[in-house]
């Protein structure tokens, strides 16, 4: 490492580090996996220097490490799991092609690291939405809650994706 | 038409849009809502923005719904999210593929990125469960315990070592040129002699064992001179109580731990510096005092030693996440 990239870092690290406590704050819940996280993400720059020519391209390069790091391993190994003994149940002809098996594993690690952090209840109401697209009234009757309640859930769920999901673009969500 | 992307979004706009979001896919929804929300969305540009990345949520699951088992998907997304512990599993495996070895994990772990720069490019440093002994130019003999990182930096005038991470045992040669030890805790200057000095993240821990080394510290500028058989602890801000020296901080360059009286979670923290992965300790048995020998370099017999002579039990989650915990 020239002394040069390691200025460049010193400087990345004071502009970037406190959004982007923030931004594992948010998908970790724990202050202090998330000061763990940003110190591993600048460590991942370390060993691969790079250049910018943005800001909004340096948070936004910096929030996928982040995010990549974040998605953690043991969860990725269960959920791969649980999909590919769904898959061997279905007959031949529906097996998706290899590319898109990757790009479903892909979204379905990324919706699990955006809703990990979100209450049992709210991810729920959000998957039986989103996925089943249930009716927001079946909704309500299968968590036992009201219909104003699942509202709530779901606009809860969604600001917290769309957040993540802004940040991930390099945006500050102030 | 590409438009320049805004650097920034309100969240009360990501809220709105999220509230629209619910509202519009309600089976029932309001005759007006549909043509509100079309003049909410008009209103301003960072209103179309923040329905963008709604609209992109959205988009995700679509991808698994197109999938017919949504059920699978949902139960697996459903169940229980990670525990901290899985994730430190993930990130020590991340670990060791990205850092190799570098120093100990624990040791850097915590460790502000300039220091960690300095720990990375430091002219002497050890990695887990290494402790290494090595001469310097002018005759000092210096040891470096597991997990730490120094600098030496000598010229015509003086012989200044950096102590970045970790613990080091110094046996100064005689020379005309003053021996100092910079941390970021303070100076130590060595007055002909034999000592150790250990940095840990709140506090450095001097033990003198021949001669006297002189304590500056870096905030308060305080100084004090430490004789041979006495220990203290200081940070920038002062100064601890001084103590009769322990053994165990010049044992460790004989590969073992010589404990006297040692609180058990300390003694943990020394050992873990040998072994890879977690090695914790519940506070309920943090405090209770250990005597004894230990070999650093078998950890698992350190750890079997320490179940025969206390009321403890080790439980092992996997090889590399070990805790201690009280005993039955």
């Amino acid at each position: 490492m020239t002394p040069s990239d390691s200025t460049v870092l010193h400087q990345l690290y004071a502009s970037h580090r406190g959004w982007l406590q923030q931004f594992l704050r948010r998908r970790l819940g724990d202050s202090a996996d998330a000061a763990d996280l940003v110190q591993d993400t600048f460590v991942r720059l370390l060993l691969r220097p790079r250049r910018f020519d943005s800001h909004s391209g340096e948070r936004s390069y910096l929030a996928t490490i982040a995010r990549g790091l974040s998605i953690d391993h043991w969860r990725r190994k269960q959920l791969e799991q649980v999909w590919l003994s769904a898959l061997t149940s279905r007959p031949e002809a529906l097996q998706p092609s290899p590319e898109q098996a990757a790009l479903i594993m892909e979204t379905l690690h990324e919706v699990d690291a955006m809703l990990l952090r979100l209450p049992t209840r709210v991810r729920q109401a959000f998957l039986l939405a989103q996925l089943d697209g249930l009716p927001y009234r079946e909704i309500a009757a299968q968590l036992g809650v009201s219909e104003r309640m699942v509202k709530k859930y779901l606009a809860q769920a969604l600001l917290h994706c769309a957040l993540l999901e802004a940040e991930l673009d390099g945006l500050l969500v102030e | 038409m590409i438009t320049p992307r805004p650097n920034t979004l309100s969240h009360a706009s990501l809220q709105q849009a999220a509230d629209w979001y619910v509202l519009l896919h309600d089976e029932r929804p309001d005759s007006q809502v549909h043509q509100q929300w079309q003049q909410w969305l008009e209103q301003h540009g960072e209103h179309r923005d923040a329905w963008h990345y709604v609209e992109r949520v959205s988009q995700r699951f679509g991808q698994l719904q197109q999938q017919d088992d949504s059920q699978v998907l949902r139960r697996a997304l459903v169940q229980p999210g990670r525990s901290g512990l899985t994730r430190r599993q993930g990130l020590k495996s991340l670990l060791v593929l990205g850092a190799g070895s570098l120093v100990a994990w624990s040791a850097w772990r915590s460790t502000p990125l300039p220091r960690l720069i300095a720990v990375w490019t430091a002219d002497f440093a050890t990695g887990t469960g290494e402790v290494r002994e090595t001469r310097l130019a002018d005759g000092t003999r210096l040891w470096l315990n597991a997990g730490s990182a120094v600098d030496a930096d000598f010229d015509s005038a003086v012989r200044l070592l950096h102590l970045h991470a970790g613990e080091v045992l110094i046996d100064t040669a005689r020379d005309t040129r003053p021996f100092f030890i910079d941390n970021r805790h303070g100076r130590l200057q060595a007055l002909g002699t034999r000592f150790s000095v250990r940095q840990s993240d709140g506090q450095t821990g001097l033990t003198v064992f021949d001669g006297t080394v002189e304590i500056r510290t870096a905030g308060s500028r305080q100084t004090l001179r430490i004789p041979a058989g006495q220990q203290i602890t200081f940070n920038a801000a002062g100064l601890g109580a001084v103590q009769a020296a322990t053994g165990a901080r010049e044992s460790w360059t004989r590969h073992v731990l010589a404990a006297e009286g040692m609180p058990l979670g300390q003694l943990l923290d020394e050992l873990g510096a040998f072994r890879r992965g977690h090695l914790g300790c519940n506070p309920a048995v943090a405090g209770l005092p250990v005597m004894g020998y230990f070999p650093l370099d078998d950890s698992e017999q350190s750890l079997r030693l320490l179940q025969a002579a206390l009321p403890i039990r080790v439980q092992r989650l996997t090889d590399w996440w070990v805790s201690v915990e009280p005993g039955v």
